[in-house]
């Protein structure tokens, strides 16, 4: 990816990393790696790292919650849950994002 | 929790990440940390490489880079917010105070008057009575001593966002310096409403203070 790719990659990703990471924990509560690996894939973030410090905010500002709990095999797995609060944040991004979703494809349409 | 030791790289990598995260608060430099840390117990113990963990957790300084990114709102409108706050309560409590204020100023004798006259065979005759404020200054001077300082409590009171937390610090600021000036004489009747506004003033600040750093984190229950 070059320079240009990256910046404007990174921008794109900004404003919806937040809410695919509240998607994602809207079904089933998780665990950092497992939300790392689906987010990477995703192209969601550049790096499995970059997700903890975007938790960190989200706890802070109580759209998730966690959880300690017992792993099949391994350590103490720490399991990130959705709080009302996020789910509303979600909700309103759901009921905003298929708008503008369309009118950008559109305005790129017409760019063609 | 495992307490097992990490390999040393994983070590310097925290150490690194730890370091590069010293403008957060405490909390939540803490918290990331703390994650990354599980993040590495968690691939090694599925068999993963050290040196295949760590590439792709992404360079320290990077990881510490996105946690400098601006939220997507402000933190402090995140917080669930309740009207009645410390800062409304003191509000309400300083036009109370200054309600009190205004009935003694206006209708409580303050100063005295002296009129003396003398009777036609010469004996001098003086006569003291009580003033209130209003015989003093008039009804109209007497309503702006009595409606401004309550304006100053309660406007802030009922604005919102931005303009809550302006007005309320500048309706501090404000009766302060009137309470100083007037101190020689009414001042002290509305001192107790306006240690209550830079009660709520300084409620405030304090308040945005933590909502800056709170932090909702659990603790392992094993």
């Amino acid at each position: 990816m070059d320079e240009a790719e990256a910046r404007i990659a990174a921008n794109l990703r900004k404003g919806l990393l937040e809410f695919c990471a509240l998607a994602l924990l809207s079904g089933e509560q998780r665990y950092g790696v497992d939300l790392a690996a689906r987010l990477k894939d995703a192209g969601l973030i550049a790096s499995e790292g970059t997700l903890y410090p975007l938790l960190s905010r989200l706890r802070t500002a109580r759209f998730v919650q966690t959880r300690w709990e017992e792993s099949p095999q391994g350590p103490v797995r720490r399991y990130y849950t959705l709080t009302d609060t996020g789910r509303r944040q979600l909700e309103i991004f759901q009921s905003l994002w298929p708008q503008l979703r369309a009118n950008v494809d559109q305005i790129l349409k017409e760019s063609l | 929790m495992n307490d097992d030791r990490l390999p040393g790289q994983a070590e310097g990598y925290l150490i690194h990440l730890d370091r590069a995260l010293d403008q957060l608060p405490v909390e939540d430099r803490a918290a990331i940390v703390a994650d990354v840390t599980d993040h590495i117990r968690a691939q090694l113990a599925r068999g993963e490489a050290i040196e295949q963990v760590l590439a792709n957790l992404g360079a320290a300084q990077e990881v510490a880079a996105a946690a400098f990114d601006r939220p997507m709102t402000e933190r402090v409108a995140l917080l669930p917010t309740r009207w009645w706050t410390a800062t409304r309560v003191a509000q309400l409590t300083a036009a109370a105070l200054f309600a009190v204020a205004g009935l003694l100023i206006a209708f409580v004798p303050l100063g005295t008057a002296v009129t003396e006259g003398s009777t036609p065979n010469g004996t001098v005759l003086s006569d003291v009575q009580n003033t209130t404020l209003a015989d003093d200054v008039g009804w109209y001077a007497v309503m702006a001593f009595v409606s401004v300082p309550l304006l100053l409590a309660i406007v802030p009171m009922l604005l919102d966002g931005h303009a809550h937390r302006i007005s309320t610090i500048a309706a501090a600021v404000l009766a302060f310096l009137f309470c100083v000036l007037a101190l020689a004489s009414i001042g002290l009747f509305y001192l107790p409403g306006v240690l209550a506004l830079i009660a709520a003033a300084a409620l405030l600040a304090l308040r945005s203070k933590e909502a800056r750093s709170a932090i909702y984190y659990e603790h392992p229950v094993t």
